[in-house]
């Protein structure tokens, strides 16, 4: 569960990016996070996570803030930021046992945790070499282990689907709705509609720093005309402003 | 030609974001800079001008005063030279705009002849502390004229062009056939660091030669002559400074001009030859520099056992801050080959000079004579302190996340605990680098066990020291905007600035013991109180403002 309640931030005292956000995404479900570029997305989510402090407003993950109660809050989560191309020059598997120390994961459940996912996400040829010699998808699915190692009640994805070949985007797309299905909160953010709608419990859609719609797709649809594409209505929404 | 200038317009241009972030911060980077110039520079200056100030006049007595110009240059050449072979494999090998570059329709000597030109511009700055005073105390004392100082600005801009020109072709030959393995990174490192004992080595077998060559009589004879006859004696590897020696001090004479043309068609020819090997060789060392072997094997059960050990937090930060320095090569170079350098130049004198250990074996008595083992002490200190300013590992510990700095912040792991983590390296390094130091002391200290414990304290607390107000300074001031690694560790001004203040530090400890020849417990008590003061201090203010400073940096 993720609170975000009267969050502002501007960047240089002038440039509003994110203005009075107010959000609730409760356990259960996908939400998906839409909105053009520049929109204000990576900055949400940049506060959401610890990354940079909300000018005014509070953050809370699972009720712990992520200002006052940080590190507890931020065991609270897995991130997948929008570029792998971190620790490039660990292995595959010391960047994961990196993690698994610093998230502290018994030796035991980090074991089977590791062999589970990348088997899953069929990397686990590569874990003996370096990240760098990993190709762009390669380096997207080490990450998305990695943030799943600490089985975090939270899951948070910036642009997951970038880079991915459809085979890796699909065993992304399942295992999201699999961490939904388990009563975690599962929170991304992307420019493929099509995703987003396939995918999504609910949608927020964001435009120069402001909500303009949050709810189900159902209720979307139902705001707009009936089985109209989410494209459609992304394009409505966002041009009229 | 165009396409050259242009080039190096841009690489200039690009090499000059020195300082992070424009506006408040770089303001009070530059005044702290310029304060820290001052006091580490002003002494050494002082010291050099005053030691060359009287070295005229007393040579002037033999009527050998341009003994000053034929020593120093050669000695200035070889510096240049050896910092050259670092700053040629970082720039020309492993920066990575090398490889946004090799896409673009340029000549391999364009490339190659524009970071010739960039690394010649930084190569001015060892120029201005070290050669400048030499050439202006020698025209000033010799009443030099018109010639002379327009012989002595073509010195000053050309005089590191040769060491910088054997530099390149060493790296660029090594380079070329180190580049064929499938762990190209690692062969590169390994060819880096063969160019650097390639250059020592020559050196010394060139000094050996010579001061077999010329006994001691027939040195005393070549005084005897006066007439600035030594000038005349051949004495480095780099024939360029001899004739520029000649140059200045026959500047009135035709032979003065003939050995300024001859210095100049040697320059000329030898960027020629640097330029025409280049072109040849030089993409064939660069082209897949930061290549990854990759054997896509799946990991045996061993190993995957061996590898997920459960480690506390500290330790596994530390262990990944120690990996990255040592795989990726501008930072080994830098911050790790580095704490090496300086004590084999502190070793070099023994290698090149067999009778120095005997001489030394004398003196030890009086090194270890109570009287003066308080300054002793002082100055083994000051050397390691000068040692653990040269590694830059803590003072660019936040400015190398660059813009993976967000890691840090969304990583359940406590800022003090990072910070921590960050100066462990630092401070293992510092070990490795003090180690040789310490065997020294304690061959000359051995029965006298309380000075070495004295010794290995306070390096210790020294240590602590230079690492805290590196980090301190790398998060007041961090510098993670950067395209290169290059630019992290070394066109990084904290890494400078603590260097600055260790040398302070260095100077300001001998100064106190000189002063008030503090004995050995005397001089032990002072330090090792101010030291274990401030490294009290610094903690304090790393764990609350340094903490702070981490948690609201953004970028």
């Amino acid at each position: 569960m993720i609170e975000i309640t009267n969050v502002s931030k501007s960047y240089n005292g002038k440039l509003k990016a994110v203005d009075n956000l107010n959000l609730f995404i409760p356990d259960g479900q996908i939400f998906g996070f839409l909105g053009p570029n520049g929109a204000g997305k990576t900055t949400t989510i940049r506060m959401i996570t610890g990354i940079i402090k909300a000018d005014t407003g509070s953050i809370k993950l699972n009720g712990k803030d992520i200002q006052d109660d940080a590190i507890l809050a931020k065991k609270q989560f897995g991130f997948v930021p929008d570029n792998p191309d971190m620790f490039l020059r660990l292995k595959g598997i010391e960047y994961l046992n990196f993690l698994a120390d610093i998230y502290d994961v018994s030796k035991e459940s980090r074991r089977e945790r590791i062999e589970k996912l990348c088997k899953e996400f069929e990397i686990s040829v590569a874990l003996g070499d370096r990240i760098q010699s990993y190709s762009h998808g390669m380096r997207q699915k080490i990450v998305l282990i990695g943030a799943l190692l600490h089985e975090p009640a939270i899951w948070i994805l910036d642009e997951p689907m970038t880079g991915l070949d459809p085979k890796a985007a699909f065993a992304l797309k399942e295992k999201m709705r699999v961490q939904a299905d388990m009563g975690k909160t599962v929170f991304f953010s992307t420019h493929v509609l099509d995703v987003a709608e396939k995918l999504c419990d609910q949608v927020a859609i964001i435009n120069k720093g402001k909500i303009l719609y949050c709810g189900t797709m159902d209720k979307m649809r139902e705001h707009f005309k009936e089985n109209e594409s989410l494209e459609k209505m992304f394009l409505e929404m966002t041009e009229n402003e | 030609m165009n396409r050259f200038f242009k080039l190096s317009i841009v690489l200039f241009k690009n090499s000059l974001q020195v300082i992070g972030k424009k506006g408040k911060n770089s303001i009070i980077k530059l005044v702290l800079l310029f304060i820290c110039l001052m006091m580490a520079f002003a002494p050494m200056v002082a010291g050099i001008i005053f030691f060359l100030w009287n070295g005229y006049d007393y040579l002037n007595q033999f009527n050998q005063a341009g003994a000053i110009l034929s020593i120093t240059l050669p000695v200035i050449s070889f510096v240049i030279f050896f910092f050259g072979i670092f700053y040629v494999a970082n720039a020309f090998f492993f920066s990575q705009d090398i490889e946004n570059l090799l896409p673009l329709p340029f000549k391999p000597w364009e490339i190659l002849l524009s970071k010739f030109v960039i690394t010649l511009i930084y190569e001015y700055i060892t120029c201005i502390i070290l050669a400048l005073p030499v050439i202006l105390i020698y025209g000033i004392k010799s009443g030099g004229g018109v010639i002379y100082y327009l012989y002595s600005i073509i010195i000053f801009l050309t005089l590191p062009i040769l060491p910088l020109v054997i530099a390149t072709l060493i790296m660029i030959i090594i380079m070329r056939f180190t580049n064929v393995s499938r762990y190209k990174e690692r062969f590169k490192l390994i060819g880096g660091i063969l160019a650097l004992f390639i250059g020592i080595g020559i050196n010394i077998i060139y000094q050996r030669a010579i001061l077999s060559s010329n006994s001691l009589s027939q040195i005393l004879q070549t005084i005897a002559e006066g007439n600035n006859s030594i000038v005349n004696m051949g004495n480095s590897i780099f024939p360029t400074a001899k004739y520029a020696s000649k140059a200045l001090v026959y500047n009135m004479h035709l032979e003065g001009m003939l050995n300024m043309l001859l210095y100049l068609i040697i320059i000329t020819i030898s960027i020629l030859i640097m330029v025409f090997l280049g072109e040849g060789m030089y993409f064939k060392g660069v082209m897949g520099v930061s290549e990854t072997p990759a054997k896509r094997k799946k990991l045996s059960s061993e190993e995957f056992s061996r590898s997920i050990k459960q480690n506390s937090h500290i330790y596994a930060y530390a262990m990944k801050e120690m990996k990255l320095l040592i795989r990726t090569p501008i930072y080994f170079l830098n911050c790790i080959l580095m704490n090496f350098i300086w004590p084999v130049f502190l070793l070099l004198p023994f290698i090149t000079q067999k009778n120095l250990i005997t001489e030394i074996k004398k003196m030890i008595p009086m090194i270890t004579d109570p009287q003066y083992s308080g300054i002793v002490l002082a100055i083994v200190i000051a050397m390691g302190i000068f040692i653990f300013s040269t590694n830059g590992i803590s003072a660019s510990a936040i400015s190398r996340e660059g813009d993976k700095l967000y890691v840090c912040k969304y990583l359940p792991m406590d800022y003090r605990q990072q910070i921590i983590a960050k100066i462990v390296p630092a401070l293992i390094m510092n070990f490795f680098g003090s180690l040789l130091l310490l065997i020294g002391a304690i061959y000359i200290f051995f029965p006298n066990i309380i000075i070495i414990f004295m010794i290995i304290i306070l390096f210790a607390l020294g240590a602590l020291l230079i690492s805290f107000l590196g980090i301190l300074l790398d998060l007041m001031f961090p510098k993670l905007n950067w395209d290169s690694e290059q630019k992290a560790v070394k066109q990084n001004l904290n890494v400078a600035i603590n260097l600055f203040i260790g040398c302070a530090i260095a100077g300001i400890l001998v100064f106190i013991a000189f002063k008030f020849s503090l004995n050995l417990l005397g001089a032990f008590l002072v330090t090792g109180a101010i030291f274990a003061t401030l490294d009290g201090l610094l903690y304090y203010v790393l764990s609350t403002q340094g903490v702070k400073l981490f948690k609201n940096m953004e970028n």
